[in-house]
């Protein structure tokens, strides 16, 4: 009778999971290993061919100055945008973690450009930074301040991407904050009043190690995603002036796309995948001490 | 009394703060929208604040009409929804099946399916994409709405968010329907699929958003004008191979901010409060 019931269960999981075995092989498993195999060749789109050419695309893209341009200003943009980010969206999900109208207002405004798409976001900014009818240059020169070409100048695109990037995302950040703060139980908060402290004493001592896994998580997640950024430096920048603003992610999809050199994108992407798997992994070993606590 | 007057004054200056910073935020949006009502030649015009930065001098829907001339926005429209849906639909079922197979079911090479899946969390859309474009040459599917549809049918985020809260369903239901004369597919379908109501609803709305959002996919995948999507429409608007329309680019920004925007504003405790529940996307 036992052995019945497994049978069927052991038959009925398997067909359960098939569908998702079949999109994930064909389009996650074989495509992972198809980009392990191809970084070693010179494949060719059009001619639907490439010879295996050992470690040569590795071994060249490290001398391909724009390719290591492109890296380090990924890594750049990640630097800044990760801690930046994580403290503006930490301080206001302690602003507006209160009770009343007022503060729900903020949190709801906050979040707008978090379900604005990034594409939309990236040119709405594009013209605000417009140097000759943006919004910003206006304000900028009826205060009195020196106006910029913004987006066509080295380093202010540099910053405007920046800029741009913080502004989408930080109120998504603040969201995920501010449920962390609701799991800290008021009594704690309650006595630390009591003890005397004040908001900034609360703050440094109580809140932020109580949320110090959320604020790890946020830190991995943020800097997945500015790791794979793409859209600023398509639609702004076009990753100019002169690689200022080009990410790795938009290098090397020119280079896959537009110069059809598959291998040494490939080769590109690897790089971009080892990146990545160090990340997911400090993500994994974050998540799995949370299940021992 | 000293006490709380310094606590009002304190709560007085946040806001005020809290304000300007929404400022940061409303300011963008509304030059944007005022622009899309904006004759091109009154573009830019009346930028130094004052009433006309932000409403329009002379009030018009030109853009609107000049875009739809244009692009074939309500095609582009169709063709946005429905791959944002079909896949959230679809992608919702395939997840929560799988989900509820590895959660809860018992069978061999179980664990070993779930860690392959989960490890395709390490090869997001921005690394795979070139072999991903390969294979989809390979099927004949370039060009289509299943170029589109097809490769997020089933996610490793899904799945492991799935399987996390049937995991914790407990296995006594099936059994009893079990006794009752339920079969494996009815136990999933009508005893444990209509539990998951929050998470589906959870998992449907990133799916959708992160659908409507998907960029670097169809701008690779489609060359093919009828199959246009909104936001890679947004970007030839942006950069047309003629001198930019600034009255249709902000229109065509405006359209694709604007009925996300309602939406949220009718759901937004919801979404806020779903998106607190994943933890992370």
């Amino acid at each position: 009778m036992r052995g019945k019931v497994n049978r069927n269960e052991q038959i009925f999981g398997l067909v359960f999971i098939v569908p998702a075995l079949v999109i994930i092989g064909i389009f996650y498993v074989w495509p992972a290993i198809r980009l392990f195999l191809l970084s070693f060749t010179n494949y060719n789109v059009m001619s639907k061919f490439g010879n295996w050419v050992g470690f040569k695309n590795y071994a060249s893209m490290f001398s391909d100055k724009e390719y290591t341009n492109s890296l380090l200003v990924t890594i750049k943009m990640a630097l800044i945008i990760v801690p930046v980010q994580t403290v503006l969206a930490l301080l206001f999900a302690v602003a507006v973690n209160r009770e009343g109208r007022i503060f729900k207002f903020f949190r709801t405004g906050f979040f707008i450009p978090s379900i604005t798409s990034f594409v939309a976001v990236a040119i709405l900014w594009k013209q605000l930074l417009n140097p000759s009818f943006g919004l910003v240059n206006s304000l900028l020169k009826s205060l009195g301040l020196p106006t910029s070409q913004f987006l066509s100048s080295i380093p202010d695109a540099f910053y405007s991407v920046i800029f741009v990037c913080i502004w989408k995302s930080w109120g998504y950040f603040m969201v995920i904050f501010i449920s962390g703060l609701q799991d800290i139980s008021q009594d704690i908060r309650d006595a630390t009043k009591i003890d005397g402290a004040n908001s900034l004493e609360e703050l440094l001592f109580i809140t932020i190690p109580m949320l110090k896994r959320t604020i790890l998580l946020v830190v991995v997640v943020t800097t997945m995603d500015a790791i794979k950024l793409f859209v600023p430096a398509y639609t702004m920048t076009a990753g100019g002036p002169i690689g200022t603003t080009t990410t790795t992610v938009y290098y090397l999809w020119r280079k896959a796309f537009r110069l059809q050199e598959i291998g040494s994108a490939s080769a590109m992407s690897m790089i971009l995948f080892m990146l990545i798997a160090i990340i997911v992994i400090i993500q994994f070993r974050i998540g799995s001490g949370d299940n021992n606590e | 009394m000293n006490k709380s007057k310094k606590e009002l004054f304190g709560k007085i200056i946040l806001i005020f703060l809290l304000f300007l910073v929404f400022l940061s935020i409303l300011v963008p949006y509304l030059w944007t929208i005022s622009n899309a009502f904006r004759f091109n030649d009154e573009i830019g015009v009346y930028n130094n604040l004052g009433v006309y930065t932000f409403v329009p001098k002379a009030f018009t829907i030109s853009n609107f009409r000049r875009m739809f001339d244009q692009l074939n926005m309500w095609r582009i429209i169709f063709n946005t929804l429905l791959v944002a849906f079909s896949t959230t639909l679809m992608s919702l079922f395939i997840n929560a099946l799988t989900g509820y197979a590895l959660g809860l079911m018992n069978f061999i090479g179980k664990k070993f399916i779930f860690a392959l899946f989960i490890s395709m969390m390490m090869f997001p859309i921005e690394v795979l994409i070139i072999p991903l474009y390969l294979t989809i040459n390979d099927l004949h599917l370039n060009d289509s709405y299943f170029s589109l549809i097809l490769p997020f049918l089933a996610t490793p985020f899904g799945i492991f968010f799935m399987r996390q809260f049937f995991q914790n369903q407990p296995k006594s239901l099936g059994e009893a329907a079990k006794i009752d004369g339920a079969n494996q597919v009815q136990i999933f379908m009508k005893v444990y699929l209509p539990l998951a109501k929050t998470p589906l609803m959870t998992l449907g709305l990133l799916t959708f958003m992160q659908q409507w959002d998907s960029f670097i996919v169809p701008v690779t995948f489609i060359n093919d004008e009828s199959k246009l999507v909104l936001q890679v429409a947004l970007t030839r608007l942006s950069a047309g191979l003629y001198m930019t329309d600034y009255g249709v680019l902000f229109a065509g920004v405006t359209l694709s901010i604007i009925p996300i925007l309602i939406i949220y504003l009718l759901t937004q405790r919801h979404i806020q409060e779903n998106i607190a529940m994943t933890g992370i996307k």
